[in-house]
């Protein structure tokens, strides 16, 4: 229990630092929001209305602890782009990414378990070297490249679906799946390349433990042995790694979503950063920031979940 | 049945070791021996002298890139060095078994102790989970473990590591094998604990009439539990026997020596035999005696010639040139 208590303070002191940079990262961006707002032709009383209305006048300081309590209490204030209140934009552009991210989780488990696994049954054959090739080139292919391609191939060329043409969750749920699976494809396969890695790896270590030994000398079939004893014993040294990828995986989600034209969290970001819609980004990383560490917390706390060893102490 | 038992395990000329394109490079050589049901077997030896690569070889477990150079194990008439993966997978675990040297990394530890016990019962066929479970809590009994229901429960590492060679063995023994290797299975406890161990393993053998072979490199273990003794050195055997025979009167220098580092009351205070020098490593050149280089009587042709199985008596054999034939008096077996 105190390791649960001890690894979230740890993270509310992570969300801290993470919202002072965010914060410090717009104050000391150069160009005043308020003129790029208003525009060349406007006055300086105008401008100075404006920053007066934004809270820019003040000391920075004070400007940090308003927006901070203003996130905090649900009210992250209106943003400029669109005069409507931000907690409200999000709340109606997070389903989205949240489904596309979690499709590309999903399919990057799908990819790089049975991958992982076949490789580890039989190391240094051909089908490992050809999975361990292939995850290097998934891994260094960056991932707008590869939606751009999924495009090309499977969009323009087989038409498989029809590029841009999104389908509204409130529409038609099973078309909202459909759409999303060609940008969360994007997302899952480079992280698989890592995934796959990483746990063919893991499961080579545990391959060659004593109690594996004792597992063959029971009958298990080496397939078994692998499925049964070591991947359970592997998934732990990569659920580290797992952590670490669901970030690339909202940082994917950013870039696929403009290239597919998803309407996610980040497109309205990319589009609120064009505009200097800073209330409206500072919210936006923010809550990227809080979905990743709460990430990383869970698989913190997985990995003491399935370990006995650590988990009664 | 013909009068004279059958064995249960032959293995004849076995050698295992690593193929190079260059030759080969034998870890053990030439090793024959045979176990009769019943019977406990004890093979004694320094580290790294090719005991344990013998009795992995029985399970089909050797490590990758080892095998069987040549020679034959044949296990209940059949030939184990050539059957296929799948019928070995059928025999380990049920009719073959093994207890490893140490108990605290030979579990799974992520899996309960109970889902461990029972697996070889799931895997060989029984289906009926709670009968496995039943089982488990029997055999766990049989090796004298208190309070077995809660111990299926627990983890390995909530366990000591005498109570998880108790468990290992009930793991071992679940499935009633003909054959159980236990190799160096008290290498790692302490010496009250591997008392009762070897207790543990006397009473399997009376009891369940289990056929054990018995892997140590002290041969003062073996004496307390085994019928037949084989005395391995670099990979060969040099010299086998019943028990009292070998250990009461050895001819080997090797075994000798070994039996010298025994202590006892009578050395007390002075400071303990050893054998000097070391075991040859694999990549040595195999010419004469492997023991002439440690060996105190060794003679010219020792270091040049390689001595051959000579018999003593019909229950104790030797190889080595010093050894007198005539010498060897009738002893009874134990």
């Amino acid at each position: 229990m105190s390791f649960i208590v001890k690894r979230l303070l740890i993270s509310l002191v992570t969300l801290i630092l993470v919202s002072l940079l965010v914060f410090a990262a717009f104050a000391i961006l150069p160009g005043d929001p308020a003129r790029v707002i208003l525009g060349q032709d406007a006055n300086e009383a105008q401008v100075a209305a404006l920053r007066a209305q934004l809270g820019l006048d003040q000391p920075l300081p004070a400007q940090y602890l308003q927006w901070l309590t203003g996130f905090l209490s649900g009210d992250a204030g209106t943003s400029i782009k669109y005069k409507l209140p931000i907690n409200l934009m999000v709340a109606s552009y997070i389903p989205v990414t949240a489904t596309l991210a979690a499709m590309a989780i999903i399919l990057m488990l799908l990819i790089a378990l049975p991958t992982a696994l076949l490789a580890a049954r039989f190391p240094d054959s051909w089908i490992d070297r050809l999975i361990s090739t292939l995850a290097t080139v998934f891994i260094s292919i960056p991932g707008f490249f590869l939606g751009v391609l999924l495009i090309w191939v499977f969009g323009l060329g087989l038409h498989l679906f029809v590029a841009g043409k999104y389908i509204s969750y409130e529409t038609s749920i099973a078309g909202f799946i459909v759409y999303l699976f060609w940008p969360a494809l994007a997302i899952a396969v480079p992280c698989a390349g890592m995934a796959c890695k990483y746990l063919r790896d893991s499961l080579m270590q545990q391959l060659t433990s004593d109690y594996i030994r004792t597992a063959r000398s029971k009958g298990n079939t080496p397939g078994r042995v692998l499925r049964v004893h070591a991947l359970k014993n592997a998934i732990i040294p990569a659920m580290t790694i797992l952590g670490m990828i669901i970030g690339d995986i909202f940082a994917g989600s950013i870039i696929i979503e403009a290239v597919f034209s998803v309407p996610g969290i980040g497109r309205l970001l990319v589009s609120s950063i064009s505009y200097r819609d800073f209330p409206m980004v500072q919210t936006l990383v923010m809550y990227i920031a809080v979905v990743i560490v709460l990430a990383n917390t869970l698989v913190d706390v997985g990995i003491k979940v399935i370990d006995p060893r650590v988990r009664l102490q | 049945m013909t009068t004279a038992i059958a064995p249960i395990l032959r293995v004849e000329n076995l050698s295992i070791g690593i193929r190079l394109p260059a030759g080969e490079i034998r870890a053990v050589d030439d090793v024959s021996f045979a176990i009769q049901p019943g019977e406990v077997l004890g093979i004694v030896g320094e580290s790294g002298c090719g005991k344990s690569l013998t009795a992995l070889s029985l399970l089909g477990l050797l490590p990758a890139g080892i095998q069987i150079l040549e020679g034959a194990i044949i296990f209940n008439n059949e030939r184990l060095d050539r059957l296929p993966e799948r019928e070995f997978n059928a025999l380990r675990g049920s009719e073959l078994s093994i207890i490893f040297q140490e108990p605290m990394t030979s579990f799974n530890p992520l899996l309960r102790i109970g889902n461990q016990i029972v697996e070889a019962l799931l895997l060989h066929g029984m289906t009926d989970r709670r009968l496995a479970r039943e089982r488990a809590v029997e055999a766990m009994g049989q090796v004298g473990l208190p309070m077995p229901e809660d111990l299926l429960r627990a983890y390995p590492h909530q366990l000591s590591g005498g109570m998880l060679q108790r468990v290992m063995i009930a793991m071992a023994v679940i499935c009633q094998p003909k054959l159980l290797i236990a190799d160096e299975p008290t290498t790692a406890l302490d010496v009250t604990t591997q008392a009762q161990i070897l207790r543990l393993l006397r009473h399997i053998n009376q009891t369940l009439g289990t056929t054990i072979l018995f892997i140590s490199h002290d041969l003062g273990v073996i004496n307390q539990l085994c019928d037949q003794v084989l005395v391995m050195y670099a990979g060969r055997l040099v010299e086998r026997g019943t028990v009292g025979n070998v250990f009461w009167h050895p001819v080997h220098e090797y075994t000798k020596g070994l039996i010298g580092s025994i202590p006892n009351r009578k050395s007390k205070g002075q400071p303990l035999a050893n054998i000097p020098g070391k075991v040859p490593t694999l990549d040595a050149e195999k010419v004469g005696c492997a023991f002439a280089p440690r060996c105190p009587v060794a003679q010219g042709r020792c270091f040049s010639e390689t001595p051959q199985q000579l018999a003593l008596s019909e229950f104790h054999s030797v190889d080595c040139f010093l050894a007198d034939p005539e010498s060897e008096m009738e002893y009874v077996r134990i």
